[in-house]
């Protein structure tokens, strides 16, 4: 606050600047840069070595997602020899072999795009949907409020599992990342419109809120341009909790048979899901792709985090 | 088949009497062929593969089934006038060895024709807690409870599943419901654990030519309400179980004369001669007529049963060995059986109660075994099948039961037909290695099939002319697969369909991957979400096939 | 106050007549006929096909069947399953079960999952915020099935301390072990979401202003900062009751729990229609009214929240 800036000051028209101590305050530097909430939060987002850490590994993963051969040369699933039921790490091999013979290693790096899309694709769509619905049913409250919530309710309250079955059963032979993506997330929306929602009520009644309607601006705009991004930060915690829950639901659809077929798909669900028979005997071709998991699942919640606090101004400030 | 593979097959991690199905498409999304003017997914299962379990003890059941021309089972779609002719013969047989001898003859038949290609034989996998004695499981998998005892005199627990329909005999066909009914109702003829079957309320079953029977019941006999049990008892509850289409056991009377499968009344050709005699006519002979009786299908029915079948569903009276304890079944949970004190027969009770238990799992099941707090488990979950032989030690059941599992490829689907389809099909049993998928997936709970029936069933052999192309042979079945490409050749992927509610995808996968390796192919399992998919996309197919052939 | 729960519970009609048609639409178009199903790996007739699909009403087009289904439940008869049972009675046995497990999860969430978040929140960046976030994570990255298994295994059989699948009659004491399980998968949900709330809380201006009027903080932490930090953490316990009463299904199948999940999972397995719908609408309705408890809950937590008639 004490950078010596070109100050341009506010014309006055009831007292002299000066008269009542409070120049600085009604300051504005013209000459700093420009200034908004996103902005704001990259340049705070900038020196957190959480974010640095979640966000290299993201990139990588996301690199491994794209170019697994770059890691790899073994087929995931060609040459699985029985011979080589869970046996360990050989030459070549160095997480060992599943219960089919197939190189652990070498499936775990090439299921990671199918289950980074799963999760990535899963929260996306539950985000945005929950979002938009959230923030309309929230801010303009009466029947449109009632009639989104209870189709919410609707929605929410079918079981994940018939709805997967049902969907998987329709495009069984045409099984792909986007409708199981669709069978896990198009029935989650409602939760994270429910928060929303909730949010947006809170936000709703605070000052600027009523200042932006009053200075002429629409609802709609007020609505996207000041409640929803003060509404949007517990969102991002649970969408980076939601993504690792669409990751792991992708594994348990696979346990009840509704998943993605494992010849053409690898992903760390099925292999999970496969290894989970012998979890007794041979629990390291199940820990394996959970570690997996379990490391991008927090990459993306440490970046969700980090995200969130670098939007808030108040947690900013706290600092 | 009784459907017991149904209800073992909903309990995860599971493959008894496996059901497949096997088909090809020319790559990874459906292409219509030109027969097909049904929906786009008919393009796939244009071959099947089918499991086993035995109804009774007698080849006849399976041959006959699943590969007599025009049988209802016969998903294969097989037709061949030689093997239906060698099975007649078996049935009219006057000695078993005579029969045999035509039931050997007509499976080498069928390794030249591979309408399906057999794969192994399930074992039971089980066990019994430490506070019961006397366990032992019979050839259908099911635990002879009568014998068992328990020192602490307290009710011996099983494993069971919930019915699936009414307690009717004419009803049931699947696992839950029969444990009950087998101990409930005692019929003519009861089974031992090795198959061999004794008279049990009959006096004599007899035929002169193996079609029109005369069968004498002992005297004296009652149902649990008192009521008698006569001649008029086995000839009413027979004709009621064929009267009605709706009712799922009906098909098992289409060996007597008269039988009509739209229904009607007292149609079946069953004679009532005095009241512990009566006689049946069969359509054809068949000398293994007697062997099938034990099944529950063939369980007399007390009087009040008529009066209201759908309150008799809920609450039964039998003949048997045991009772239902008044309001002891809840649905869904448990329920009680109790010595019937009327019950005079050879299997009487040597405890005092037998708590009949819901699983939802089979990992719950074992998990309460090794607990004591299940007595009888009839199968242990997948996730157990390499520990469970330690974890339980002298407690630990392995045996062979009668169920047969193959995978079968339908009669006119592409690549599959005529001298192309025969190489084909040769080539596909010999890339599979099946002690080693049957050793390191089962755990050795499987056998390799050397035949199309069963070890436990008599008649079994190991060395029918034929059997070597069961025999795990990858360079013949790589030679055999090219000479097949000569005639036409292959693309795209071979996919073998399962109902992945039943635990099947690890033998699959194991099955698939074999293929691949030895023939190079491209080779897939096509897991369906549940039975009831399966199956219809298995029964529309045939009925596509049939169409286009006229 | 009132109309707004009047007005409320009249919404229930729609939800009602909208859920269970979305319902019997999903379960019609699931490919598979249950009659072939009912035979095994036996073929029936097409007599036999026939008659079954006649008795079942599956030879009907949908509107019929949606309406038969209606005119029943109107009657107060909600079906009856392949097997002969009433769906009413099913619902009755199924219901207390399902619902005392829920709330058993939800208990332990609520004690463990909002404890260890308002810790975390109030040491932000200390041990236990870092171990907590740890934990939670390991769990949510964990499949249910492979947790239930674990969990199953390991405190059920090895330790011994909780039976490992739930006995006749569904006691609490059984409940236990697979409530722990359920409550684990949404305890990062509950855990990051009080943290959040906790520190945002924290730093509002009524919270240093209780400060510094010098309030101990143990009288600041549960009146200013515990309080206002639970809405979002209510909102997300009623809808994970809603999960708990419909998800369970694969912890309920592993433990054995004679439960609704269980249930509705063979049900579907059975292509059993009215059993299906009925389940699900009757979790409907109940998902609604918990929700309906939820909103007039966040009355009573935030007083500028009201419910007026406009």
């Amino acid at each position: 606050m004490s950078r010596s800036n070109p100050v341009r000051q506010a014309p006055r028209y009831v007292a002299e600047v000066d008269e009542g101590g409070l120049g600085a305050v009604d300051a504005v530097r013209v000459s700093d840069r420009k200034s908004n909430l996103w902005l704001d939060a990259w340049r705070d987002l900038r020196g957190r070595w959480m974010f640095w850490i979640s966000a290299v590994f993201i990139v990588f993963i996301v690199f491994v997602a794209l170019f697994p051969g770059v890691f790899t040369q073994v087929p995931p699933n060609n040459d699985c020899y029985l011979a080589n039921s869970n046996a360990g790490p050989q030459p070549g091999h160095p997480l060992g072999f599943t219960k089919q013979g197939c190189d652990v290693f070498s499936r775990i790096v090439h299921g990671t795009s199918t289950s980074l899309s799963v999760g990535v694709i899963v929260t996306v769509m539950v985000a945005v949907m929950g979002i938009v619905l959230g923030a309309f049913a929230g801010y303009f409250g009466g029947w449109l409020d009632s009639f989104l919530m209870r189709i919410g309710d609707i929605f929410f309250a079918i079981p994940y599992i018939l709805a997967a079955v049902v969907i998987m059963s329709m495009f069984l032979h045409d099984r792909n990342i986007w409708i199981i993506a669709l069978a896990i997330g198009f029935f989650s929306w409602p939760a994270t419109a429910r928060i929303l929602r909730s949010e947006v009520l809170r936000v709703k009644q605070f000052d600027y809120v009523m200042a932006s309607e009053a200075l002429g601006l629409s609802k709609v705009r007020t609505m996207f341009l000041h409640v929803m991004p003060n509404s949007i930060a517990p969102v991002i915690v649970i969408s980076t909790v939601g993504l690792a829950a669409a990751i792991t639901a992708e594994a348990t659809l696979s346990f009840l048979g509704v998943g993605l077929p494992n010849n053409i798909y690898m992903s760390w669900g099925n292999d999970i899901s496969a290894a989970q028979v012998d979890l007794r005997t041979n629990p390291m071709t199940l820990i394996y792709p959970s570690i997996a998991l379990s490391a991008t699942v927090l990459a993306f919640i440490m970046l969700g985090e980090t995200v969130r606090e670098a939007l808030d101004p108040k947690a900013r400030a706290q600092r | 088949m009784k459907n017991k593979r149904l209800a073992l097959g909903l309990a995860a991690g599971t493959a008894a009497a496996a059901l497949a199905l096997a088909g090809c498409s020319t790559g990874g999304t459906p292409t219509p062929t030109a027969t097909d003017s049904g929906p786009a997914s008919l393009a796939y299962p244009n071959a099947f593969r089918t499991g086993w379990q035995f109804d009774y003890p007698s080849q006849a059941n399976i041959l006959t089934a699943l590969y007599l021309t025009g049988s209802g089972s016969n998903d294969a779609l097989y037709s061949n006038p030689a093997f239906d002719d060698l099975i007649n013969k078996g049935l009219t047989a006057s000695s078993f060895d005579e029969q045999t001898k035509y039931f050997g003859q007509a499976q080498e038949i069928l390794f030249q024709d591979l309408p399906a290609i057999p794969l192994w034989y399930s074992s039971l996998a089980g066990g019994f807690s430490s506070k019961v004695q006397n366990v032992q499981f019979g050839w259908d998998s099911w635990p002879l409870l009568e014998q068992v005892t328990k020192a602490d005199g307290s009710p011996v627990t099983a494993h069971w599943n919930e019915p699936e329909n009414p307690l009717i005999p004419a009803n049931t066909n699947e696992v839950g419901g029969g444990l009950v009914l087998n101990n409930i109702f005692a019929g003519l003829v009861y089974y031992e654990a090795d198959g061999s079957y004794h008279n049990d309320v009959a006096e004599s079953i007899e035929s002169d030519d193996s079609q029109h029977w005369t069968i004498k019941i002992k005297s004296g006999q009652t149902f649990a309400d008192g009521s008698p049990v006569t001649a008029d008892s086995f000839v009413k509850a027979w004709q009621w179980g064929a009267s009605d289409p709706e009712l799922l056991n009906q098909w098992w009377f289409a060996n007597i004369d008269g039988y009509s499968p739209d229904g009607g009344e007292n149609t079946l050709a069953l004679k009532v001669v005095d009241d512990t005699t009566f006689t049946v006519d069969l359509v054809a002979p068949q000398a293994d007529f007697p062997v099938s009786l034990g099944y529950t299908v063939f369980m007399p029915l007390p009087e009040s049963f008529f009066a209201d079948p759908d309150a008799f569903g809920q609450a039964p009276i039998g003949n048997g060995p045991y009772q239902i304890a008044p309001d002891s079944w809840i649905h869904d949970s448990r329920i009680s059986l109790v010595p019937n004190p009327s019950y005079s027969g050879p299997r009487k009770p040597a405890n005092s109660q037998v708590d009949l238990v819901v699983y939802t799992s089979l990992d719950a099941a074992y998990a309460d075994l090794l607990g004591d707090n299940l007595d009888i488990l009839d199968q242990v979950p997948a996730s157990a099948l390499a520990t469970f032989k330690k974890d339980l030690g002298d407690r630990a059941v392995e045996q062979a039961i009668a169920v047969f599992q193959s995978f079968t490829i339908m009669e006119g689907a592409p690549h599959f037909t005529g001298e192309e389809g025969k190489l084909r099909r040769a080539a596909l049993s010999m890339a599979i290695n099946r002690p080693e998928i049957t050793d390191v997936i089962f755990q050795g709970t499987r056998t390799p099939a050397k035949d199309w029936t069963s070890p436990v069933i008599a008649g079994w052999s190991d060395s029918i002319p034929g059997s070597e192309v069961l025999d795990y042979n990858p360079d013949k079945a790589v030679e055999l697969w090219k000479q097949a490409d000569a005639i036409s050749p292959w693309s795209g992927t071979f996919q073998l369909a399962y109902n992945a509610d039943g635990g099947h995808q690890e033998w699959v996968d194991a099955t698939v991957n074999s293929i691949k390796n030895v023939l190079g192919i491209d080779a897939a399992g096509l897991p369906y979400p549940d039975f009831a998919g399966l199956r219809t996309e298995v029964n529309d197919a045939k009925k596509a096939v049939r169409a286009a052939a006229g | 106050m009132a109309w707004y729960i009047v007005r409320r519970v009249l919404q229930g009609i729609p939800v009602f007549l909208g859920s269970t048609f979305l319902i019997y639409a999903m379960v019609f178009a699931m490919p598979g006929n249950p009659v072939l199903r009912m035979f095994g790996d036996r073929t029936p007739t097409e007599a036999q096909i026939a008659a079954l699909e006649a008795k079942f009403h599956l030879d009907q087009n949908f509107f019929t069947r949606y309406f038969l289904y209606l005119g029943d439940v109107f009657q107060g008869n909600l079906g009856t399953t392949f097997n002969g049972q009433s769906v009413n009675e099913i619902l009755i046995r199924t219901f207390p079960t399902t619902l005392r497990l829920a709330l058993l999860a939800v208990i332990i969430q609520l004690v463990v999952g909002v404890t260890a978040g308002l810790i975390s929140g109030l040491r932000k960046g200390g041990i236990f915020d870092h171990a907590a976030l740890i934990v939670t994570l390991i769990l949510i990255s964990l499949p249910v099935f492979v947790l239930a298994f674990v969990a199953q295994w390991f405190f059920g059989i090895e330790l011994g301390w909780f039976r490992p699948t739930v006995g006749q009659g569904a006691p609490w004491s059984d409940l236990i072990l697979p409530a722990i399980v359920l409550a684990a998968l949404n305890m990062a949900y509950v855990v990051r979401l009080t943290r959040g709330s906790v520190i945002e809380t924290s730093q509002a201006d009524f919270v240093r202003m209780a400060y510094g009027k010098g309030l101990p903080s143990r009288r600041v932490v549960p009146v200013h900062v515990l309080r206002n930090s639970l809405i979002p953490v209510t909102t997300n316990l009623a809808a994970d009751f809603g999960i708990l009463i419909v998800g369970a299904t694969v912890t309920e199948g592993i433990f054995n729990v004679p439960g609704v999940g269980n249930e509705l999972f063979k049900a579907i397995n059975r292509h059993d229609t009215p059993e299906i719908v009925s389940i699900v609408t009757i979790l409907v309705i109940v998902y609604v009214f918990v929700n309906l408890l939820i909103d007039l809950l966040y009355g009573v937590l935030d007083p500028r929240i009201r419910y007026v008639k406009k």
